[in-house]
C-alpha cells in the first residue's frame, strides 16, 4: 500500500521546461503546489565544458529514467519497432531546459490557423490528404499576452521585428506583432553570422537575430553569456541559459507555495468513480506515496505525457486516462529537423565561441511568408546559421573529397580547415498524419515493467518536399557568403524519436479529435490539464520550447481563475 | 554498434571494396622525418601503467593511433598520450568495447605477420608497412573504432587522458578560456580575410 500524503490544491508532474513555469502563476496565486520530479536538482558546478560528457556520453545524470524508457519506433504500422538508441530528454529539475539550445521562438500567425488560412488564400484542396491537421482554437493574438510574460519571467533576448504592427527591419517582419521589445538585446553576433547576414540581404532576403533564451547582459540577478561554446546538451556553468531550475521555479518557490519532491517517479493518476483525477502515485526508490490533489496537471514531455495517460487505466477509463475518444497519442508528430545543408568556407568563421541560440535567421522561406500558388506543398522551413562548434565534432567534418579521414594529409586538412565549416539547422512546417500516432509497445518495457512507447511515424509528401525547396535557398545563401563546397543531406524519412515531439493530446474544441481542450484541460476529466508540446497540433517552423511555456502559463492562469469550476 | 556477434573472421573483413596496392602507392603521403623518427624510436611505454591493456596490447595501440594522427611537423597522437585516453574509456564510460579491442588487435597481429612474415606483431613493422596495413583494413569497425576513439581523445578536454597539453586543441586553434571577447560582430565586425584556396587533404 502507498503511503498516503497530505492533500494538495495542485499536483504538477514534471519540473521541467513547461511544468516548471506553470508552478509560477499558481504559487502567486496563493495555490498550494506539489512539483513531482524524477530528476534531482543540478546546478552549475555539475556543468563542465566537456564535449565528452555532454555530446560523447550523452550526460549522464544521476536519474537516467529517459534513457530506461527509451521509446521503440518504426515508419509504419506493418514494421516492427525498435528501440531507439538513446533518448535526448533529461530528467532534473528545470528538465530538459538545463541542457537544450534555448532558441526562444515564438510561432508565427500562420502556424495557428494553417486549415483556413491555406483555404483562404489557395481554395480547398490544399491541405495534404490523409492530414489531420486542424486550426488551433485560437490565434496568435490570444497567446501574445503569455508569449510575453514567460520571455520576461525566464528571460529571452533577441530583436523586435513587429511592434503593434510597426515593423523594425532589423527583427523579423514576418513574426506576428509584438506588445513590446525582448527584455534583452540579441545575442551578439560573429564576424561570419555578419557575412551571412550580409549575402541573405544581398539575395533580398531579411536576416535577423534569432531569439534566445539566453542572457545578453545581466539580468535578474545573473550574468550575461560568456560566449564559451559548450551550450549544446551542456548545462550552463554561469547561469547565463535560462533554465526554468534557474528561473521560475526558485520564483515560484519564494513564495512558499510551491513544494518540490525530487526522485519522485510519477507511475499512475488515480480516478474516482465519476472519473475525475483524485490525484497521483509515484515511487520514490523502494517506497511507493499517494499525492492526493484537487487538480492533476501533467508536465513530463510528450513520449511521458502520453505513456503516463496510456498507463493509467480504470473502470472508467478502460484504454488509459482521458482516451474514451481514442485520441491520446493521435496527431503525432516530430519535427522534420533533417535534410541537413552544410558547407566549406575559404576563411575562419571564429565559430568557436559561440552557442546554437546565437546566429542569423531568415523566414523569407518559413510558413506561408512566400506565394505557394505554384509550388506542391504548404509550409516551409526556417534557415538557421548559428555559430557553434567544439572541438570532437569539428574534427568529424567532411572532408570533401580531398582524401581519407586519416593520417597527415587530413591531420593538415583539419588544421586548417576545422573551423571553417558551417552546417545549416533547418526547422520545417510538419503536419500530423493518420497513420502517424504513439501508443504503448507490445514487448519493450522499463525497469519498473511498465511499457515504453511505441512510436509509429513517417515523413510524407509535404514535408519531403519542403526539405527538397529549402535545401535549394541553403544552398543559394551558402554560395552568396562565398562558400567554396556546399553539401545535402538525404531528405528523411521515419521520425524516430524526437526534441521536438508534438501531439498525443492534442487541444481543440472537438472532443472526438481531441484530447485537451482551448484551456489544456482534459475533455474527459475537467481536473486533469496537459502541459507540453503534446498539445500543439501543429509545429511551425521553429523549436517548441516557448510556445509550450506561453500555453503552460495560460493554462494555470485559467486553472487560478476558474478554480470553482475545475477544482470542485 | 558493438563487434558483439560478429564473427572473429569477419571483424577485420572490409565492409567496402577493398583498395589495392596502387591506390595506396598513389596516395601515399609525404611522411616527414619528424615521423619516421618517432615510429622508428623504440616506444616509451615501458613505465607507463595500463589499467586495461597489457603493454603488449598498448604498444600495438600506440603503432596504430600514431598512424591514424600522426606526429609530423606538429604532434600527433602519441604525444597527446591517446594510448591512455583509449585505456581509461575502457575501463569506465566505454567498457563494452573491451572486446572489440581484444579481438581486433588479434587479428592485427595476424594481419601484420600475414603480409610480413618475419614479424609477429604490427608495430614491430617499419613504418610504410603499417601503413599500409591499416590502409588495408581502413574500412573495418575495429579501425574505425580505433579511429573515433584516437580523433576523441585528441580533442577532449585532458581531463580525460588524452589532448596532453592541449595539442589537439592547438592544432585546429581553439583555445579554452571560459569567456571569449573578440571577434565580435554585430557591433564591431572585424573584416574577414579573403582567400579561396584550401590546403591539407591527400588528393
Ligand atoms: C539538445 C536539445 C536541444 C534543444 N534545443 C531547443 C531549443 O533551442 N529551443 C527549443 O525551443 N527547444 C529545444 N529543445 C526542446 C526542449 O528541450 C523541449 O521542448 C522542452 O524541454 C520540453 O519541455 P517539457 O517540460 O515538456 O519537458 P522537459 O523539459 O523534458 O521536462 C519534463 C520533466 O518531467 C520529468 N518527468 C518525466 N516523467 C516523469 C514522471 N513519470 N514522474 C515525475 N517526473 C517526470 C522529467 O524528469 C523532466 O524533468 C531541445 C532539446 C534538446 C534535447
Amino acid at each position: 500500500m502507498p503511503t498516503q500524503l497530505k492533500a494538495t490544491d495542485v499536483v504538477i508532474v514534471g519540473m521541467g521546461a513547461a511544468g516548471g513555469v506553470a508552478a509560477l502563476p499558481l504559487a502567486e496565486a496563493g495555490l498550494e503546489v506539489v512539483g513531482l520530479e524524477a530528476g534531482t536538482w543540478l546546478d552549475r558546478r555539475d556543468f563542465a565544458p566537456d564535449e565528452i560528457r555532454n555530446n560523447y556520453r550523452d550526460w549522464p545524470m544521476l536519474v537516467d529514467k529517459c534513457e530506461d524508457e527509451r521509446p521503440t519506433s518504426r515508419a509504419t504500422s506493418a514494421q516492427t519497432a525498435n528501440r531507439v538508441g538513446s533518448h535526448p530528454m533529461m530528467n532534473a529539475v528545470g528538465g530538459t531546459s538545463i541542457h537544450y539550445w534555448a532558441q526562444s521562438w515564438r510561432l508565427n500567425p500562420w502556424d495557428f490557423k494553417v486549415v483556413s488560412e491555406t483555404t483562404r488564400r489557395y481554395g480547398r484542396g490544399r491541405v495534404p490528404a490523409g492530414s489531420t491537421v486542424e486550426d488551433w482554437p485560437f490565434g496568435y493574438d490570444e497567446l501574445e499576452p503569455y508569449y510575453d510574460l514567460v520571455e520576461r519571467a525566464v528571460g529571452v533576448s533577441g530583436q523586435a521585428g513587429n511592434i503593434h504592427g510597426q515593423l523594425d527591419p532589423r527583427g523579423n517582419k514576418f513574426e506576428g506583432p509584438r506588445d513590446r521589445e525582448f527584455p534583452m538585446p540579441p545575442l551578439r553576433w560573429t564576424a561570419f553570422n555578419e557575412r551571412m547576414a550580409e549575402a541573405a540581404r544581398s539575395l533580398g532576403w531579411h536576416p535577423f537575430p534569432g531569439p534566445a533564451a539566453v542572457n545578453s547582459e545581466n539580468y535578474d540577478g545573473r550574468r550575461g553569456c560568456v560566449y564559451h561554446g559548450f551550450c549544446n546538451k551542456g548545462g550552463c556553468p554561469v547561469d547565463a541559459k535560462n533554465a526554468t531550475h534557474l528561473t521560475t521555479i526558485p520564483k515560484a518557490l519564494d513564495t512558499g507555495n510551491l513544494k518540490v519532491v525530487t526522485r519522485a517517479h510519477v507511475t499512475k493518476i488515480e480516478v474516482d468513480g465519476a472519473g475525475r483525477a483524485t490525484g497521483v502515485n509515484y515511487v520514490v526508490g523502494n517506497n511507493e506515496y499517494f499525492q492526493p490533489a484537487r487538480v492533476v496537471l501533467i508536465g513530463c514531455y510528450t513520449y511521458e505525457n502520453v505513456r503516463l495517460l496510456l498507463l493509467s487505466k480504470s473502470r472508467v477509463y478502460p484504454d488509459g486516462f482521458s482516451n474514451n475518444h481514442g485520441q491520446v497519442g493521435r496527431h503525432y508528430l516530430s519535427h522534420h529537423q533533417g535534410a541537413g545543408v552544410s558547407a566549406l568556407f575559404p576563411y575562419d568563421l571564429d565559430a568557436w565561441y559561440g552557442l546554437p541560440a546565437q546566429g542569423v535567421s531568415v523566414d523569407d522561406w518559413a510558413d506561408d511568408n512566400f506565394d505557394h500558388s505554384d509550388l506542391d506543398f504548404i509550409g516551409g522551413g526556417n534557415l538557421w546559421a548559428m555559430s557553434d562548434r567544439r572541438p570532437i565534432s569539428a574534427a568529424g567534418m567532411s572532408t570533401y573529397g580531398r582524401g581519407r579521414n586519416w593520417g597527415s594529409g587530413w591531420k593538415r586538412f583539419i588544421a586548417e580547415n576545422a573551423d571553417r565549416s558551417h552546417g545549416f539547422y533547418i526547422q520545417k512546417s510538419t503536419l500530423p498524419y493518420e497513420d502517424n500516432y504513439l501508443d504503448l509497445d507490445p514487448t519493450e518495457t522499463d525497469r519498473l515493467g511498465m511499457p515504453v512507447i511505441r512510436i509509429t511515424g513517417q515523413f510524407k509528401e509535404n514535408e519531403l518536399r519542403i526539405a527538397k525547396f529549402i535545401q535549394d535557398k541553403a544552398e543559394e545563401w551558402y554560395l552568396e557568403a562565398g562558400a567554396i563546397e556546399v553539401s545535402r543531406g538525404g531528405l528523411g524519412n521515419a521520425m524516430g524519436a524526437s526534441t521536438h515531439a508534438y501531439g498525443g493530446t492534442r487541444m481543440g474544441e472537438n472532443p472526438e479529435t481531441n484530447v485537451v481542450d482551448s484551456w489544456g484541460f482534459s475533455h474527459e476529466a475537467p481536473n486533469l490539464g496537459v502541459l507540453g508540446a503534446s498539445v500543439m497540433g501543429t509545429s511551425g517552423a521553429r523549436n517548441p520550447t516557448l510556445t509550450s511555456q506561453a500555453l503552460s502559463w495560460r493554462t494555470a492562469q485559467h486553472l487560478v481563475d476558474a478554480w470553482r469550476d475545475i477544482a470542485e | 554498434m558493438g563487434a558483439q556477434g560478429k564473427s572473429r573472421r569477419s571483424f577485420l573483413k572490409k565492409s567496402a571494396v577493398g583498395l589495392g596496392g596502387a591506390w595506396f602507392a598513389a596516395n601515399h603521403p609525404q611522411i616527414l622525418s619528424a615521423a619516421e623518427h618517432a615510429a622508428e624510436q623504440p616506444v616509451t611505454l615501458q613505465q607507463a601503467r595500463f589499467a586495461f591493456f597489457t603493454r603488449e596490447q598498448a604498444t600495438e595501440i600506440d603503432a596504430m593511433t600514431a598512424q591514424i594522427i600522426p606526429t609530423d611537423q606538429t604532434p600527433g597522437a602519441r604525444e597527446a598520450h591517446i594510448v591512455h585516453f583509449i585505456d581509461r574509456a575502457l575501463i569506465t564510460f566505454d567498457q563494452e568495447r573491451q572486446g572489440d579491442y581484444t579481438r581486433g588487435l588479434e587479428e592485427l597481429s595476424a594481419l601484420a605477420s600475414r603480409r610480413f612474415p618475419s614479424v609477429t606483431k604490427f608495430s614491430d613493422l617499419i613504418y610504410d608497412q603499417q601503413l599500409q596495413v591499416l590502409t588495408e583494413i581502413e574500412d573495418t569497425p575495429f579501425f574505425n573504432l580505433v579511429r573515433t576513439h584516437t580523433i576523441t581523445g585528441f580533442f577532449a578536454s585532458p581531463l580525460h587522458g588524452g589532448n596532453h597539453d592541449k595539442i589537439g586543441w592547438e592544432l585546429v586553434g581553439y583555445d579554452d578560456s571560459l569567456s571569449h571577447e573578440a571577434p565580435f560582430g554585430y557591433y564591431d565586425a572585424l573584416p574577414i580575410p579573403q582567400s579561396t584556396t584550401v590546403t591539407g587533404g591527400d588528393a
